[in-house]
């Protein structure tokens, strides 16, 4: 029987990380959870998930430092990162998702607010499951 | 535990009632989407004789309030400055509630009501007091060094802080029906009523968390005299272990009073913003009092609704929210 497969979820909003934490359980995932990118980056080297879905707007320390640092790391650089962008489907411009998003290295993006099924879909993806 | 927050100023308002099917009362929480008033927090027990809705608003929003608009709020709504204090995550165990109770027991500031979401245990205290209460919950969860209680203005840094004001990341909502991120329907939990002084409470939650349950829902507020009325919603595992059953674990004690309702529901669901916008509790309270399902208790936390309803009510409950938010599967 193959391991269960580690993602770490990391949003400022506890609800929303026991949220998502429920539904990848549900999916067979095992789950880290972090509340800021500080935690986030002492969990990632000491857990070493497979996966991170990761918020951008946090205290502490923000999505893109923590997505940096992580593929820089030559420790840590396969983890795959999933950026949770806050741009909503009714805002025109993404500027600052195209600009300073796509520099940070991210494996992949998914807008706020989230699609539960959108982002399993894109965990399976990444993880192969 | 691993974190603490603290919400800014708040202004709190009140509604107490003695029967809240009277036509002619309106809801707080009504009233407040009528004015596009958002609630950062909501309590409301329909349980306790004298029924009881509290929600907190920013002080902004207080300018669109005539003094004494709100019937049963009692006196001047700007007199009621009051914080949050939310600790996370509380991972549905009774001990979080358990220590929570021994700090507010031990500490000598004023109180309101506490509601619990998915992840957080959150207080109304008044403003003055809320810093106090944040760092005596600080003290006696055992934070890690680096998670001090998180204070406004610290909670985003300062790129991301500037995005936040940035127009492009301003969501805009336009939507015939609310999004959520699913809705969770718990049935077959036991509804215990519990009302006692604060550190009793705080052995019995570590007692049932001790035999193994976990709770769904907790709400409660002080009743005078050092005594605090908790509601605790209990997924109690084994029925056969009767772990629930507060009457025998303090039968030494007849000031305790104690109510056990089984077979109680839950409906919690959870949204985009939801801690951010208006309406959101009168449209889910709203459609189920229209659909003539009772409710028992509801808390707004963060961006989570909780209801917890009687028996065989969930589904219809549901079934009438369904026509103000999406559903997920």
């Amino acid at each position: 029987m193959s391991e269960k497969k580690l993602v770490m979820v990391v949003d400022d909003d506890p609800d929303l990380v026991e949220a998502v934490s429920m539904k990848l359980e549900s999916k067979d995932y095992r789950v880290a959870k972090a509340y800021d990118g500080q935690e986030a980056m002492e969990k990632i080297q000491a857990e070493k998930p497979a996966l991170v879905i990761l918020d951008v707007m946090m205290p502490r320390k923000n999505g893109w430092v923590v997505c940096d640092e992580i593929k820089k790391d030559g420790g840590l650089k396969d983890i795959g990162v999933v950026m949770l962008t806050a741009v909503g489907d009714a805002v025109p411009s993404t500027s600052y998702t195209h600009h300073d998003g796509k520099t940070t290295l991210a494996d992949d993006y998914v807008p706020k607010p989230i699609d539960m099924d959108q982002l399993v879909e894109i965990v399976d993806d990444h993880l192969g499951s | 535990m691993n974190g603490i927050r603290v919400s800014g100023r708040l202004i709190r308002l009140q509604q107490v009632f003695a029967d809240h099917r009277d036509a002619r009362l309106v809801p707080l929480y009504r009233m407040l989407a009528a004015d596009r008033m958002n609630i950062s927090f909501l309590y409301l027990n329909y349980l306790a004789p004298a029924r009881r809705i509290s929600c907190l608003v920013e002080p902004e929003t207080l300018t669109r309030l005539d003094d004494g608009s709100i019937p049963g709020t009692g006196g001047k709504p700007d007199a009621a400055a009051a914080g949050l204090v939310s600790v996370f995550p509380h991972r549905f165990n009774p001990a979080a509630i358990g220590t929570l109770f021994r700090v507010l027991s031990r500490l000598d500031f004023q109180w309101h009501c506490m509601a619990s979401s998915g992840s957080m245990l959150t207080i109304v205290t008044d403003y003055a007091a809320q810093k106090q209460a944040a760092h005596a919950i600080a003290r006696a969860v055992d934070l890690p060094e680096s998670h001090g209680p998180l204070c406004p203005g610290q909670e985003h840094d300062p790129i991301a802080r500037s995005l936040k004001t940035a127009p492009e990341t301003v969501a805009r909502y336009v939507e015939s029906k609310i999004r959520t991120y699913g809705i969770d329907v718990y049935t077959g939990l036991t509804l215990c009523s519990l009302q006692m002084r604060a550190d009793a409470l705080g052995q019995w939650s570590d007692a049932v968390s001790e035999k193994g349950c976990r709770f769904l829902h907790a709400s409660a507020a002080p009743i005078g005299e050092d005594r605090v009325g908790l509601d605790v919603l209990l997924d109690a595992g084994d029925p056969e272990s009767r772990v629930f059953d507060v009457a025998a674990f303090f039968d030494s004690n007849l000031d305790n009073t104690v109510t056990v309702r089984e077979n109680a529901e839950l409906i919690r669901f959870h949204g985009p913003h939801f801690g951010d916008r208006y309406g959101i509790a009168d449209k889910a309270l709203g459609r189920i009092a229209e659909a003539g399902v009772p409710v028992w208790l509801a808390g707004c936390v963060g961006a989570t609704v909780s209801i917890v309803l009687p028996s065989n009510a969930a589904k219809k409950a549901t079934k009438a929210l369904s026509a103000a938010f999406e559903m997920p599967d």
